[in-house]
């Protein structure tokens, strides 16, 4: 018996498996950058570019295309190169803005569901055209595509613009509680840079938080760890570094269709530079400090809620504190986020300055 | 020849070997879907039920005094063998078909995600050597393996300890099975992730007698329940709970998600790492069938193994797609939910009904 | 058969075209010695037989062999054999024989161990002469427990062979069962230990080795005193010990000898070095022809580039450099140790650093092959070394079929024969399957001795 089921054993290795992938055949896909025409014969198409890495000089290859959906764009594209196209190795996903503010579920959806893709794929708006900034020869970078990656990281890291990947997006895609954010990036003259936060509805991008307000913003979240800060006006200009960001979110639901929500933030930091009338050794004057800042800061966050309000989403995820707070029925009937007007938000921000730095 | 014994806390791995196989890949899912909001609380009460089943176990091992559950029966009435050896042999095959329709299902699941060109045929047909391989072991052997495999695939859940850092809290959201839709439907089809504990049925003359034996089949119980547990309310915190429900798989989108410096998307390695799981689950049901089936035809165990195993191969041969699978494996299991309770009642009956002969 | 007439005639016919038969006559004595010369001592010789008949007449010759040493045979097939086996055999008036033992074989003196080295403990080794192995065992257990059952293997060569157990610790069922096999060998003859274990081996095509053997008496000592029966077998420097389990292929006295955390820590790195040494080449192949997509972004490029130049399937690259590897490690064991070097040196920085130069084999393949052979040698027990190295091989082309299904059904295939395995009713597994926990402190860890039960 054993040696019949021997046979069959030599016989199943045989065939072997179909599903080889060698290394050296595949063009693995480093990024792809989508974005729709809105001009010429091909108005309402999609454009397609991948950047993939030449195995023999290991320097970068940029083919484009144009489709109609993204789901032929492989046949397509993999006509113009000799190697066999995968997906399982893309690092970064770079939307067009003009297709972001259309809806890019579908694109999402595509890498989502594909097994071979990752979930972990990064995930950014480009306020200029992805074909032009991938394909741009820039002298300094080898491949354009992994300093994008890189670039992404480190913001992320840095706090200027969220890490966004198709897990988290496709996440607050689909909860009722949230919008998803994306970052921005944008082709400049000298390179490739980060540009602050793009603010979907749906999968809609509806507005942005510049740069500066973007640290702001992640106060807002929670997620703010380290970093700098920098609050200035006409006369005073203050860099102030992180260490410690407490925030706590409480709703209060009113008698009527009120819903209160009081945020506070309480951080602690060093004082890195300062420019101004104010003494800084004195320790009123850093108290007033801290009260200039504070009120600075809550400024900001009402206008970041300001905006949000305006266009009816809610990217900070009030909506999760509010359904803890609700029962079933409640929370579906409020329809949320476009009841985002009916809450009102009380910032309370408290700031400690821990040390002035080395001189006085 | 005096049969070898094993001691019984191999039990504690068959049990827990043999319940859990690739429903845990689905489970999240199928649990958001069917109890909606929270559903994972609904892992305790049916884990519980499924408790006092193996309370019913127990007891007949208690009454059994160790002896085989088939002389129980057949000592039962004079004619009974008229009756039991038909049935013997229908669930002989029916547990066989079961047995392979579970490893088709997970071979499926493998050749989608990782296979997705070859044929389903030669996994399966690969996988049905190996059974044949261990179950003509012996089931001391297939003890001792399991508990091998328990070692090798156990530390996979020390890989949640990397999603703490993205789990939050609030995506449980104070809601109780809200959204849920086919509650009893769900609770079947929850019951079946627990199944596999009645084959510790049929094992006790294999087991070498101690006080407390049947403590074992709980511990191993509690430890497939906490193992629910822990997976669900980490996918339910990593996840928003409506993406939960877009998800399929959501374990392996977790698994994706898993990147380390030197390594990233190992989910094809965990993923088939679970495939020692698989094994001794299909084993174990080729092993209960093959003693069911030795009752009526005395073949040796090779031959009678080989046969089953042709026989359950060709009746799941021509069910090939994800629907096909999943609904012959719903059904089947169904039935064996019935076997699982009505079984243990039936014998109970029959010690019963025996006791109070003796006493009469 | 007893022949009182013409003895002399009748050993010598028996003893004949021997031509290293040394026969010595006393003709006033009416005394023939026969005896070979290069099976007795000098000393002896002369102290037992020279010595006493040279110096005597014909009356005190009888009182002088009704001395103890000299024992008088009556068989003439237990004289022959005692002349075979290095006695002096004494033919007095044709009619009556006496054997005296003088054996002394020339045999080299004890060397340290070469192929199981330590680095702290004893250094000394078996060597080819059964006594003086026995002597080593007895001298660091003394007791009178321990006991010795003699046997000769091969209808012809008749060799000597020693089944050693200690009483109160062995079971005597292991014991009959291995006298059971060992009464069951049927051949011609045997030249060393190693053979007689291939005709014990119950599962002759398993690739595992089912007895364990070693060249040191301290680790055989150590085998009698956890209960194992050994055996010595006269011309083989070493002992085999049984039942044997896997793990103990993974253990050096210098796990012992050293301080119990560097002994866990280097079992550990054994089985880990067990692990890549399997496996290591089998994960190349099915990443690169399956599994893309588990390299991390900054490996990747470099993977490529170097891939990209070598013109084969990674599944023969890989065959190749493997079977590179095995000819360096087969050359290196017939040469000379001093040659021996050269071949690693040519074998390892010149081949290597050209074949990738040529673009022959990816830079990342010389990497992990050189990685599973170091590892493969960081197993102690070179039996083992070979079962890996073979099993290796297996687990590359599984893998080049499906990748990591390959990797893992060989897994599965592996364990499950390990499991089955059954070596004198032990399971070759022991402490891991069966599980006992209570032997894992000395088999994945070595806990310090206080834990040990007493």
């Amino acid at each position: 018996m054993s040696r019949i089921l021997l046979i069959i054993l030599i016989l199943l290795v045989l065939p072997g498996c179909r599903d080889q992938k060698i290394v050296e055949e595949l063009g693995f896909i480093h990024t792809i950058g989508y974005e729709l025409i809105e001009e010429g014969e091909n108005s309402g198409k999609l454009e397609v570019t991948i950047s993939l890495p030449v195995a023999e000089t290991l320097k970068q290859q940029t083919i484009t295309t144009v489709v109609e959906t993204s789901k032929e764009s492989r046949i397509f594209l993999s006509k113009k190169t000799d190697k066999n196209l995968v997906s399982g190795q893309v690092r970064s996903i770079l939307i067009g803005e003009k297709l972001a503010e259309k809806g890019v579920w579908d694109l999402i959806d595509t890498f989502y569901r594909d097994p071979v893709s990752r979930p972990t794929v990064k995930l950014s708006i480009v306020k200029s055209n992805p074909k032009q900034l991938l394909s741009k020869d820039y002298p300094e970078y080898k491949m354009v595509d992994t300093v994008i990656e890189n670039l992404l990281k480190k913001e992320a890291r840095l706090n200027t613009i969220p890490e966004m990947d198709i897990h988290k997006f496709a996440k607050d895609y689909l909860d009722d509680a949230i919008d998803p954010i994306a970052p921005i990036i944008l082709q400049s003259e000298d390179g490739i840079m980060s540009d602050g936060i793009g603010l979907f509805s749906g999968d809609q991008l509806k507005t942005t938080i510049p740069a500066i307000q973007a640290r702001i913003f992640f106060l807002l979240t929670g997620e703010f760890k380290e970093g700098d800060l920098l609050i200035k006006n006409e006369e005073e200009k203050v860099l102030f570094s992180f260490l410690t960001n407490k925030r706590s979110i409480d709703v209060t639901l009113g008698d009527k269709e009120e819903i209160d929500v009081k945020l506070s933030i309480d951080f602690k930091g060093f004082l890195l530079e300062y420019q101004g009338n104010k003494d800084i050794t004195n320790e009123k004057e850093i108290e007033a400090l801290e009260n200039y800042i504070q009120e600075n800061i809550e400024n900001q966050i009402r206008d970041i809620l300001e905006t949000m309000k305006e266009h009816q989403i809610d990217n900070l995820g009030l909506g999760k504190y509010l359904k803890q707070k609700m029962d079933y029925q409640t929370w579906k009937n409020l329809d949320w986020p476009k009841t985002i007007d009916r809450v009102n938000v009380t910032p309370s921000v408290t700031v400690k300055i821990i040390d002035t730095g080395m001189v006085k | 020849m005096q049969t070898e014994k094993f001691k019984p806390f191999y039990l504690f791995f068959i049990t827990y070997m043999t319940q859990t196989s690739i429903v845990l890949f689905m489970l999240p899912n199928m649990i958001a879907n069917y109890f909606g909001y929270n559903g994972w609380l609904m892992i305790i009460p049916i884990s519980v039920f499924a408790m006092i089943q193996i309370g019913l176990i127990a007891g007949i091992y208690y009454f059994n005094k160790g002896s085989s559950i088939f002389q129980t029966i057949e000592t039962s009435f004079s004619k009974v063998n008229i009756i039991a050896k038909p049935l013997y042999l229908c669930l002989s095959i029916f547990w066989s078909v079961l047995s392979i329709t579970v490893a088709k299902q997970y071979v499926h699941v493998m050749k989608f995600l990782y296979f997705p060109q070859t044929n389903i045929q030669w996994f399966v047909l690969l996988t049905l050597i190996l059974t044949y391989y261990l179950v003509t072991s012996g089931i001391v052997t297939i003890a001792h393996v399991s508990t091998l495999f328990f070692f090798l695939s156990a530390p996979m859940i020390f890989l949640l300890i990397y999603f703490v850092p993205d789990f939050s809290f609030l995506q449980f959201s104070t809601f109780v099975f809200n959204e849920h839709n086919d509650f009893y439907g769900g609770m079947i089809e929850l019951y079946t992730a627990f199944l596999g504990f009645e084959v510790t049925l049929f094992m006790f003359p294999y087991i070498k007698k101690e006080k407390k034996v049947f403590k074992y089949v709980f511990w191993g119980h509690l430890y497939t329940t906490l193992l629910y547990l822990s997976v669900t309310i980490f996918c339910y915190g990593f996840n928003s709970f409506q993406q939960l429900n877009y998800q399929v798989y959501p374990v392996i989108n977790l698994l994706q998600y898993i990147e380390f410096d030197f390594i990233e998307r190992l989910d094809s390695g965990f993923f088939i790492l679970f495939y020692l799981k698989l094994i001794i689950t299909i084993t174990m049901y080729i092993w209960i069938s093959l003693v069911t089936f030795k009752r009526v035809v005395m073949w040796s165990a090779q031959r009678s193994a080989f046969a089953l195993l042709v026989v359950g191969y060709l009746v799941t041969l021509p069910f090939v797609t994800k629907n096909e699978l999943t609904s012959l494996l719903s059904l089947l299991a169904k039935v064996q939910i019935l076997i699982s309770i009505f079984l243990p009642l039936l014998v109970l009956t029959i010690i019963f009904l025996k006791r109070r002969r003796k006493h009469v | 058969m007893y022949i009182n007439k013409n003895l002399s005639v009748h050993v010598k016919d028996r003893l004949d075209y021997c031509d290293d038969l040394v026969i010595r006559t006393f003709p006033e004595l009416k005394i023939e010695v026969l005896y070979f010369g290069h099976l007795v001592g000098e000393e002896e010789l002369k102290n037992n037989i020279l010595q006493p008949f040279s110096n005597t007449n014909e009356e005190e010759v009888k009182i002088i062999l009704r001395r103890k040493q000299y024992q008088q045979e009556e068989d003439i097939n237990l004289m022959v054999k005692g002349v075979l086996e290095g006695k002096a055999l004494i033919i007095y008036q044709n009619s009556l024989a006496y054997a005296v033992d003088i054996y002394v074989p020339k045999t080299r003196s004890v060397t340290p161990a070469e192929i199981e080295t330590v680095i702290v403990g004893s250094k000394e080794a078996f060597i080819e002469d059964i006594g003086t192995n026995l002597s080593m065992i007895r001298r660091r257990i003394k007791s009178d427990c321990l006991k010795v059952l003699s046997y000769n293997i091969g209808t012809i060569t008749q060799t000597k062979m020693y089944l050693l157990y200690i009483e109160g610790i062995t079971s005597p069922i292991l014991v009959k069962g291995l006298q059971e096999k060992i009464n069951n060998i049927d051949t011609k003859g045997v030249n060393d230990l190693n053979q007689i274990i291939q005709y014990l081996d119950k599962k002759p095509l398993s690739v595992f080795p089912q007895y364990f053997t070693t060249e040191r008496p301290d680790v055989s000592t150590s085998k009698l005193l956890e209960g194992r029966v050994l055996c010595l077998m006269d011309g083989s420097p070493y002992s085999l010990s049984t039942p044997t389990n896997f793990f103990e292929f993974f253990q050096s006295p210098d796990d012992y000898n050293q301080r119990w955390l560097l002994g866990t820590l280097s079992r550990l790195l054994r089985f880990a070095a067990l692990f890549i040494t399997l496996i290591a080449s089998a994960f190349y192949v099915a990443v690169s022809m399956f599994h893309y997509e588990i390299i991390p972004v900054q490996l990747l490029h470099e993977f490529i580039q170097s891939r990209s130049k070598v013109p084969f399937n990674p599944v023969i690259e890989a065959l190749i450099i493997e079977g590179i590897i095995e000819l360096l490690r087969e050359a290196g064991a017939r040469l000379p140790s001093k040659i021996g070097q050269t071949i690693g040196i040519v074998g390892g920085i010149v081949i290597g650093t050209a074949a990738v130069e040529a673009g022959f084999t990816s830079n990342v393949l010389i990497i992990v092959v050189s990685v599973s052979a170091i590892s493969s040698f960081v197993v102690p027990h070179i039996v083992m070394t070979a079962s890996l190295r073979i099993t290796r091989f297996f687990f590359i082309i599984l893998a080049s079929i499906w990748g990591f299904f390959g990797i893992i059904f060989g897994f599965v295939i592996i364990l499950i024969h390990l499991c089955r395995l059954k070596n004198l009713g032990e399971y070759y597994l022991k402490p891991i399957s069966p599980l006992s926990l209570k032997d894992i402190k000395d088999t994945i860890i070595r806990a310090p001795y206080q834990f040990f039960k007493k």
